[in-house]
């Protein structure tokens, strides 16, 4: 694989060129990090909104669909906006897939296009005496209410959300990226200028660019846009609780099919790079693929769940497993769970497990390499932890993990939250 | 054994080649080499969907209840010793299966061990192993995995469009079937589905990534089993008729109502060309996708959000246009859309609306030959619609504005719609 190519575009801008000939397409992306706090909720709303105004619009194409009907013409291009917490950094985000330009059918230059149009939505928004137009941000809040709102309807991602508020209900961590209803409410385009603003001077941010095309023209572009801001990188960074305190345990009902049961550990790092290798292995061994002690035991011998599956949120030290249960096996599976863990921490697992579980997470990692988009994903924690690590070096990582520090690992996760989003029957009068 | 003869087909503009040939065992194999990847994904996949709800012989049909497909696939990755995700677990390989309404596909993707992976795919897929007892559990496990998907209200709200629109065609039912229905599959039928439908010749394998024809071929010598016998014939079942009720609303915890808007299209023949298909593609991403008047008067009105989608959505004897998404006046929205399209059809298309849809999609089609996975998918659906790999993309840089308006004038029949909506729970 050609080298990876990182530089310094401006203070607290990195640029990452990732050379790959063997697509059709290439992959831009664009991170811009701020803090997550707690007691700012306004200010959290509108980050949230920035990426999703920024997209839909820019001086030069100042409406939807004059944006998108130039995308189009770009074969397609696919522009699109995100938000979402790492840790405790707030991350906005704006990604672009494009043909390469070996496949224009009319030797267009979508590339170099490309490029000139992500920069142009970041530096040119469209903007009215000096703020967003009052229609383009009304459109925006009731998108980002609608997107909050629709969340209710997808029951795992709601239950997940539900427990890391309960959970982080001091922390930042236990707020929701998208920002809260009320503050969405009452945002005004004075305070869409100040996320900008906020954004351009403020934000730590990384330009990732998997490519076949020459990206000399991209670092240069890049770095004579940010030469006009002046910049102030905030610091990133999370609080790591190392153990629970006391546990929580809420119930809630709404009227379902099946119950959703998530469990919310503190994983007893103190820092991301804290046992990361045993702590991601161990979490793999316990509920990572068909072969875990969760799918293995909770799903299949004893049929308590029809997924049951762990996570580790290693930019905050958590670990999260969610499961789909019968609401009267709730219990049952909570406590068999927990005791699949327990069995890690006391050496209940065989060498063949524990390679089982090597293996297949290398063997995904390394699938990372054959796809744009998780290609620019895999270097995008760089942000947060400041080294490019290749998908080889983590698998090295992996692979060296002894069977000692996997039981250490476990031993060190403690129970902080249980949340049950219990099934309450009957609730559809209409069917 | 008969020599195995390799037949290459390219598309200069895509820049992309595949192999395929014809197995002495019956089995379709084609494989499309990508340098410079580091992975590889095989599907194998036979030509049984959620739709083939009977067995035909010379004397009749005999029924098939509801959701068997999607229950087979569950079986066989269970084995007599070893089932196959413990196989795969000891080669590091990421496997899974599927059921659709048209095929039920088995796969893997990894990065080492292709030989063995493939071996292993090759050899459980056809050693069905399955007993009164195990076919008991799967019941209890199936029956989770159909409540589950009662909980999701975009499933729902698209199974309950799909049965205004479909009064006897089988995809108007759930892929997994219902408690009841799958309480009557027994060990004995299940043998039965798969002898007649696994039968090599109604197969497929394709392969996508670092792999070289050679080593697929070496083994498919090894491992394949030739089939006797009938290959499967799919049931004719024409649904030819206007939907008889249009309007159906089910009330669940969303906070947000969704609605689905499903307009029917009147089939002469049990499958769309590939120029039909790409024509109605097309058709639809003009007058409705992000860059058209009607989605810019959709978003503008309040009536829909991003999540606004439309698709078109056809197979074997059935063939409609799906417009869905949240909306807080999804009568309204439906309303407009549909006046709209009607307007359209007697209008045409505008030329410069028809290319930019046409750049689109050719843009997104060449996206896709990333990715290997989605490689592999389209080679087997074109193979099962007895097409190449490469045929949507010659159609998508042939067709014209002509064709797309003689298209359109056939598509939206007045009256042919339904409409699914998805109401937040009243206020207790």
């Amino acid at each position: 694989m050609p080298q990876l190519q990182i530089h310094e575009a401006a203070p607290g801008v990195t640029l990452c060129v990732i050379p790959a000939e063997r697509f059709k397409t290439s992959r831009l992306v664009l991170q811009m990090a701020l803090p997550l706090r707690r007691g700012q909720a306004r200010e959290t709303a509108a980050n949230a909104m920035l990426p999703f105004l920024l997209h839909r619009s820019c001086a030069a194409y100042p409406t939807p669909r004059a944006l998108d009907c130039k995308l189009a013409s770009l074969y397609g291009a696919n522009l699109c906006a995100g938000v979402t917490k790492v840790g405790e950094s707030h991350q906005l985000s704006i990604a672009l897939s494009m043909l390469d330009d070996r496949f224009a059918l009319h030797g267009e230059a979508v590339s170099q296009e490309g490029v000139e149009l992500l920069l142009e939505l970041l530096f040119h928004p469209r903007l009215e005496g000096g703020l967003f137009p009052a229609d383009a941000v009304e459109l925006e809040k009731r998108l980002l209410l609608e997107k909050l709102e629709s969340e209710q309807g997808n029951k795992r991602l709601y239950a997940m959300h539900r427990c890391e508020e309960l959970m982080c209900d001091q922390e930042a961590y236990g707020l929701h990226a998208l920002g809260e209803a009320q503050a969405i409410e009452a945002l005004t385009p004075e305070d869409a200028v100040q996320a900008w603003r906020r954004v351009l001077s403020q934000a730590r941010v990384q330009i990732s660019m998997v490519s076949a095309a020459e990206t000399a023209g991209f670092a240069a572009a890049v770095r004579k846009s940010f030469a006009e801001s002046a910049r102030q990188p905030a610091a990133l960074g999370s609080a790591f609780i190392k153990s629970a305190q006391e546990q929580k345990f809420v119930r809630e009902e709404q009227p379902l099919e099946q119950a959703t049961l998530v469990l919310g550990f503190r994983a007893g790092m103190e820092h991301p790079e804290d046992r990361q290798y045993a702590l991601r292995l161990m979490t793999d061994l316990f509920g990572g693929g068909p072969y875990s002690k969760l799918f293995l035991n909770v799903r299949e011998k004893m049929s308590l769940c029809y997924y049951c599956r762990a996570a580790l949120v290693r930019h905050k030290g958590v670990l999260m497993v969610a499961s789909g249960v019968d609401t009267e096996k709730a219990v049952t599976a909570r406590e068999a769970i927990l005791d699949q863990l327990a069995q890690i921490g006391s050496g209940c697992f065989t060498d063949e497990e524990l390679e089982t579980a090597k293996r297949s997470m290398c063997d995904e990692i390394r699938c990372v390499a054959d796809h744009p988009e998780s290609l620019a994903d895999w270097y995008s924690s760089a942000l947060y932890c400041g080294e490019f690590r290749s998908p080889e070096q983590v698998c090295a990582g992996l692979e060296a993990v002894t069977r000692g520090e996997i039981i250490e690992a476990a031993r060190g996760v403690s129970l902080d939250t249980v949340y049950l989003l219990a099934a309450k029957k009957g609730g559809d009068a209409n069917d | 054994m008969t020599e195995i003869i390799w037949e290459e087909l390219r598309d200069a503009a895509l820049e992309e080649g595949y192999f395929r040939c014809k197995h002495p065992s019956g089995l379709e194999i084609q494989v499309l080499t990508k340098p410079g990847y580091s992975t590889s994904y095989a599907l194998f996949s036979a030509k049984y969907g959620s739709i083939d709800t009977a067995i035909l012989s010379h004397g009749g049909a005999r029924e098939l209840p509801e959701g068997t497909a999607h229950f087979l696939e569950h079986k066989l990755f269970e084995s007599e010793d070893l089932d196959a995700f413990a196989r795969f677990a000891q080669t590091g390989a990421s496997a899974n299966a599927f059921t659709s309404f048209e095929r039920t596909a088995y796969l893997f993707s990894c990065a080492a061990h292709f030989d063995k992976n493939l071996a292993i795919l090759l050899d459980f897929v056809q050693s069905p192993y399955f007993t009164q007892a195990t076919v008991e559990k799967e019941q209890g496990i199936i029956g989770q995995e159909i409540r589950m998907y009662q909980d999701n209200p975009g499933w729902e709200v698209m199974f309950r469009l799909l049965r205004l629109l479909y009064r006897r065609h089988p995809v108007r039912v759930d892929i997994a079937g219902t408690e009841e229905s799958i309480s009557e599959i027994t060990a004995e039928l299940l043998h039965e589905c798969y002898r007649n439908f696994y039968n090599l010749h109604n197969m497929v394998l394709c392969v996508a990534g670092d792999v070289a024809k050679e080593a697929v071929l070496q083994a498919a010598n090894a491992l394949l089993k030739p089939t006797g016998g009938e290959p499967a014939k799919r049931r004719r079942m024409p649904d030819p008729e206007a939907p008889a009720q249009t309007y159906t609303e089910r009330r669940m915890p969303v906070a947000v109502p969704r609605f689905m808007l499903g307009w029917k299209e009147a089939l002469e023949q049990p499958e769309l060309s590939e120029e039909e298909t790409v024509l109605a593609d097309l058709i639809l991403d003009a007058l409705t996708g992000e860059c058209s008047a009607l989605y810019e008067q959709l978003l503008g009105q309040g009536l829909i959000n991003t999540g606004f989608d439309c698709e078109f959505f056809s197979g074997y004897d059935y063939a409609c246009s799906l417009f869905g998404g949240e909306s807080k006046q999804p009568k309204q929205a439906a309303a407009l859309v549909e006046q709209t399209l009607l307007e359209a059809s007697a209008k045409g298309l505008d030329a410069e609306d028809f290319e930019c849809a046409r750049k689109k999609a050719y843009g997104r089609l060449v996206m896709e030959y990333n990715d290997i996975e989605d490689l592999a998918l389209r080679m087997t659906d074109a193979y099962f619609a007895g097409n190449d790999l490469f045929a949507r993309a010659r159609a998508l840089r042939d067709v014209t504005l002509e064709q797309a308006n003689g298209r359109l004038r056939r598509m939206f029949r007045p009256g042919w719609t339904a409409l699914s909506v998805i109401l937040p729970l009243e206020e207790e």
